[in-house]
């Protein structure tokens, strides 16, 4: 019964991530997909911050929605950088963890999730290091290798010992030196 | 390493035909080559700093259709005109006044000044005198001029296709593909609005270290050096870039498309800005899935990126900017042309300062060069096609 008790509280929990705050406006919404729609354009922190919190459910809405294509997934993805709520983390973490996601829209989360939680995030990006496809393994480096963290070095020394590819390999070692300028190794 | 694959129209053809085929950026010498209905000439070096004061000369002869300045060497320092005055004494440019009938912008690295980009311009004979400037140092530019002598005779625009480590698509699965040769054909019907046929003349694989470097375009400096990879096509034909995704703002944030200039060096291959790219991403994953509606909207998507793309490389800018105003504070907040219709800053019915393709319905957003066009943005104007019409990449 705890258990069952614990569970509900956790779904409810996810089912209203703002602490039961209202839907996002229509106004949000559709600020958000006017951002998200533009070919071209790349909008600051401060746009996708300036239309509030709210604005973290439309995007993650979006980032989960599998008859959306990829590239506006992934530019939902990338703005949920710039909300660090429970919305936002729910649905980083469930593309990062799916293994069905592709490896663009997995790596827009694994970064995002990189900014915004530096080393909690490691352990839901590591598994992408060891994929059979090259570019997941890319992503993954990429956004691991945003985290200044002694665990970074340490996950992406591992992989180089491993890694054939001389392109992934050069992104090993650089990002391993830059890390370590930054403080990641120690 | 590359492999080519060429169809109907190769170099060989096309040298048969003109005289002429490949000239590249480093080959060009104080000689003029003549390749077809365009010459390219080096203009030498000349030092440009923010004074304004270097003034290059652009001989024009008669009956041209169209010339571009082009200046390489800026590294990361801005470049743009001054001033660009006509041998009637016409001043089309001038930066300090607030004249811009012949728009240009500021770029940095490599920049092209193109004349005309608007159809009030008369391309006359004789000495145009066009002042350069600096952002604030002191570079060496080498100066090439591009001039269409003749108008087109076949109303074509050739397009070399690039295949950049993309999963599922290279050089001879991309020329049977039947999605892939849709969204050219229907890239051509767009632009036969202005009696421009669009077909691609050759596909080209980038491979090994190349395709696994530039399948993810990271920053503008790997843009750069993609663009760079095109020394060896003909010299009349856009470079289409096919990447998976590009992110060029730092922050990771895909865009669909990107031009290398607007306009872009006509005619010069391996340069910097010699091409253009659009994410296939989404496309692919769509295909891939066999949804038939992903695939429909990643098809509409792509032929709106292409040909969008391909119009800012021609000459033609946005209808109006997201906010109705110009860009990083620059003198120019919409394109020059007298028949797009510009979306006032009143239809901005829900004061978010962006002009959205919905309150821009009926008044802009139809337009294939409106700032964020949706599928139906199909439209081109008259004077757009006149602009495009007349670019040196128009044979």
């Amino acid at each position: 019964m705890k258990r069952f008790l614990a569970g509900l509280t956790l779904a409810l929990a996810i089912a209203v991530p703002a602490s039961g705050a209202a839907a996002p406006s229509a106004k949000t919404t559709r600020h958000v997909h006017i951002l998200l729609n533009a070919p071209e354009h790349v909008p600051t922190a401060a746009e996708w911050q300036g239309l509030g919190s709210d604005a973290s459910e439309v995007l993650a809405s979006v980032a989960l929605d599998k008859k959306t294509l990829v590239l506006k997934r992934g530019r939902a993805a990338t703005a949920l950088m710039y909300f660090k709520t429970a919305a936002s983390k729910q649905a980083l973490t469930s593309i990062v963890t799916d293994a069905k996601s592709s490896w663009l829209l997995k790596g827009k989360a694994a970064r995002s999730l990189a900014v915004s939680y530096q080393a909690d995030a490691l352990t839901h990006i590591e598994p992408m290091l060891s994929h059979d496809n090259k570019r997941m393994r890319e992503v993954a480096i990429k956004a691991i290798g945003l985290v200044p963290a002694s665990r970074s070095a340490s996950m992406l020394r591992a992989r180089l010992d491993k890694e054939k590819n001389d392109h992934l390999r050069g992104l090993l070692s650089a990002t391993i030196t830059r890390l370590a300028k930054t403080g990641g190794t120690k | 390493m590359k492999h080519l694959h060429r169809n109907l129209l190769t170099c060989g053809l096309l040298a048969l035909v003109t005289g002429a085929c490949t000239v590249t950026e480093g080959e060009i010498d104080d000689e003029p080559t003549s390749v077809g209905n365009v010459n390219i000439e080096s203009l030498g070096s000349e030092d440009v700093d923010s004074t304004g004061e270097t003034e290059v000369t652009v001989e024009v002869p008669a009956g041209a259709q169209s010339f571009a300045l082009v200046v390489d060497g800026a590294g990361s320092e801005l470049v743009i005109a001054d001033k660009v005055t006509s041998p009637s004494g016409t001043v089309y440019f001038d930066f300090n006044n607030d004249i811009s009938i012949n728009r240009t912008d500021a770029t940095d690295g490599l920049y092209t000044l193109l004349v005309p980009t608007a159809p009030e311009v008369a391309v006359e004979e004789g000495d145009w005198l066009i002042n350069l400037r600096s952002g604030g140092g002191t570079f060496s530019g080498a100066m090439t001029q591009v001039t269409k002598t003749a108008p087109a005779t076949d109303y074509l625009l050739d397009l070399n296709v690039y295949l950049v480590g993309l999963d599922g698509l290279d050089a001879a699965t991309a020329e049977a593909d039947a999605g892939i040769q849709g969204v050219l054909s229907e890239v051509s019907s767009i632009y036969a609005q202005a009696s421009i046929g669009v077909r691609a003349i050759s596909y080209v694989d980038i491979t090994g270290g190349d395709a696994d470097t530039y399948g993810i375009i990271d920053s503008d400096a790997e843009l750069a050096s993609l663009f760079q990879l095109s020394p060896d096509e003909s010299n009349i034909s856009l470079n289409i870039f096919l990447v998976n995704d590009i992110q060029t703002g730092g922050a990771g944030f895909s865009v669909l498309g990107l031009a290398g200039g607007v306009p872009g060096p006509p005619v010069l291959q391996g340069t910097s800005r010699s091409g253009v790219a659009v994410s296939m991403a989404s496309y692919l994953e769509a295909t891939a899935s066999g949804d038939q509606e992903l695939i429909d909207t990643a098809t509409g998507e792509l032929e709106i990126i292409m040909a969008h793309e391909s119009g800012h490389f021609l000459g033609l800018y946005h209808t109006v900017e997201r906010n109705g105003l110009a860009l990083n504070g620059e003198i120019n907040g919409e394109d020059p042309l007298g028949d797009t219709t510009t979306c006032p800053d009143s239809a901005d019915s829900d004061e978010n300062g962006i002009l959205s393709p919905t309150e821009c319905a009926g008044q802009g957003a139809g337009n294939l060069m409106f700032w964020s066009p949706d599928n139906d943005a199909r439209a081109l104007t008259g004077n757009q096609g006149t602009i495009m019409l007349a670019n040196p990449l128009i044979h």
